[in-house]
């Protein structure tokens, strides 16, 4: 809700919402001046009076527009619903339009006629000079109508097939984060943690849990919201964080924001995380991620910095890793993914041989439900699956530790 | 903690609800159906060639759009090329015809719209009536 009232926020700042109105209500602000500056500037009571029965003829004549709009809009809407709607539905919306419009012209016409009478060409022209000092006046003379920005090329709905998507949601396109494979977790590898969307498992034998002070046995649950705010530029939180097992807390919260430049065939894409103070402090994550999204095939790779940096009441020698992760995934049909993951990472510069090369797979099948689009999705990965040069010994595979996620994210346009 | 979290939402809900947004015009609603049901559509119409068509008849109804948006637009510029247009709009707005032709603007776009119910009909003969219920409920 509160994602939606942001989203809503902006769009007004930004005037989105106003560019998207019809001009009615400009043509009853330019109304509502005309009348007082009538009120005003029309000295003689019996012709101010003419004036403004005029002005109301106007103000009919204007709601009258604004309803054969109404009616006409909402004929199409109905039409476009039916499914054995013919020609004959679609004409039925248009052919009452068109003759109430020639009816409101000329009753215009006529109020014209009659508002020229009421008034001097003195006092019009000072009611013109008010009227037309006002910003909105610009409707009436193309002459200072501002030039429109181009409309965005970037279509505002959800995005379907996994291997179509883009790096960030769509402008005004909501996400519910509970499940793993997607844009906003990829790559959030941090120094002492890895998080993803989801309920996940992770797994190592007793003797790397010795090694590493880690649980055995370690069973987090992470959710959240991703919005669209701007046509290529996305906030998401997984502010539901918690450790269930084996004992629970709750876990930092992640915050991600996306800026996205699409090019003909890939995106680039700069994205900020930052993790709220757990057990190492606050954890910042900038990168950058590039995408080749395709009609079966999808890649995206990334490379990031992960650091844990401490608290100013707990400082600590800050933790600073790289990673650069590879997703390949493939629709097997529009409805069914796959994926294969991996890349390089090393968890901390500080540590010798802590370079790492992991290996992860995926699936999820995507259903529309509604109006919304729903992502079942689970991953089986291996974080520290090669370590090509440890610091003791050689290089080594190593399959018992793994992690297992599972979980589902929602779509929805927010407006 | 939680009734903080209540109350900002109810905030918001409120802040939405009492938003003074205006009716959006045709195109953009228009455009708002079309691309919404274009990004599912392959989720919907398993056959390729036909959810191909189909996809690509919700991205002309974008265009279209756009050409719906261009022709309010020249029939606003008509209304200040009209026989009854002295005094210039920049001196009169009531005696120059702008504001009465600007309330009730001539129907333009008639090309556009005669396309549109086109490319609705021939959405109609692509998708069974199952597919085409599924994708009239996104949007």
């Amino acid at each position: 809700m509160l994602w939606v009232a942001l989203a809503t926020a902006i769009m007004l700042l930004s005037g989105e919402l106003s560019r998207e109105a019809d001009d009615g209500a400009t043509l009853a602000r330019l109304l509502a001046a005309l009348r007082q500056s009538t009120i005003q500037d029309v000295a003689d009571a019996e012709r101010r009076a003419a004036a403004l029965r005029a002005l109301a003829s106007f103000e009919l004549g204007l709601a009258a527009y604004r309803r054969q709009l109404a009616t006409f809009k909402a004929c199409i809407t109905a039409a476009d619903a039916k499914y054995s709607a013919t020609r004959a539905d679609y004409d039925a919306c248009s052919e009452p339009l068109e003759r109430e419009r020639a009816s409101l012209r000329a009753s215009l016409l006529s109020a014209q006629s009659e508002y020229e009478a009421a008034v001097t060409e003195a006092e019009r022209t000072r009611v013109a000079r008010t009227v037309l000092a006002l910003p909105e006046a610009r409707l009436l003379d193309p002459a200072r109508a501002p030039h429109k920005a181009p409309l965005p090329t970037r279509s505002r709905a959800i995005e379907g097939v996994m291997s179509e998507r883009h790096l960030t949601l769509p402008r005004n396109v909501v996400g519910i984060m509970y499940g793993p494979l997607s844009s906003s977790t990829f790559g959030q590898r941090f120094p002492s943690r890895i998080i993803d969307a989801g309920t996940t498992y992770a797994h190592q034998d007793q003797s790397l849990a010795d090694a590493t002070g880690a649980p055995a046995n370690l069973w987090n649950t992470r959710a959240g919201v991703r919005v669209g705010m701007f046509d290529d530029f996305e906030v998401g939180a997984l502010f539901l964080a918690f450790q269930l097992a084996p004992k629970f807390r709750f876990d930092p919260v992640l915050i991600s924001f996306t800026q996205q430049f699409r090019f003909a065939g890939f995106d680039l894409s700069i994205r900020t995380s930052f993790q709220t103070p757990g057990d190492t402090g606050w954890g910042l994550n900038p990168g950058a991620l590039l995408a080749f999204p395709g009609r079966h095939l999808a890649a995206r790779v990334g490379f990031f910095v992960p650091m844990e940096v401490g608290t100013l009441k707990h400082p600590i020698a800050p933790m600073v890793g790289l990673n650069a992760p590879l997703r390949v995934t493939y629709n097997l049909v529009p409805s069914v993914f796959v994926t294969a993951e991996s890349g390089v990472s090393y968890d901390q510069l500080a540590l010798k041989g802590a370079l790492n090369v992991p290996l992860g797979f995926g699936a999820g099948y995507t259903v529309l439900a509604g109006s919304k689009v729903i992502d079942l999705s689970a991953s089986l990965a291996w974080d520290h699956w090669l370590a090509p040069a440890p610091a003791q010994g050689s290089a080594r595979l190593d399959w018992r530790a793994f992690r297992v996620v599972v979980g589902a994210s929602l779509y929805f346009q927010a407006l | 903690m939680l009734s903080s979290r209540v109350l900002v939402g109810a905030l918001a809900l409120l802040a939405v609800a009492c938003s003074a947004r205006q009716p959006p015009r045709l195109a953009v609603e228009l455009t708002a159906r079309a691309t919404a049901k274009a990004g599912v559509v392959r989720l919907v119409v398993s056959d390729a060639a036909r959810a191909e068509r189909v996809r690509a008849i919700y991205e002309e109804v974008t265009s279209l759009a756009r050409e719906l948006d261009r022709a309010r637009v020249a029939a606003r510029a008509e209304c200040h090329g009209e026989p009854r247009k002295q005094p210039a709009v920049a001196s009169d707005p009531i005696a120059s015809g702008a504001l009465g032709c600007s309330i009730a603007p001539p129907l333009g776009a008639r090309t556009a719209l005669e396309r549109y119910i086109q490319l609705m009909l021939e959405a109609r003969s692509l998708l069974s009536q199952g597919e085409f219920e599924r994708l009239a409920r996104v949007r």
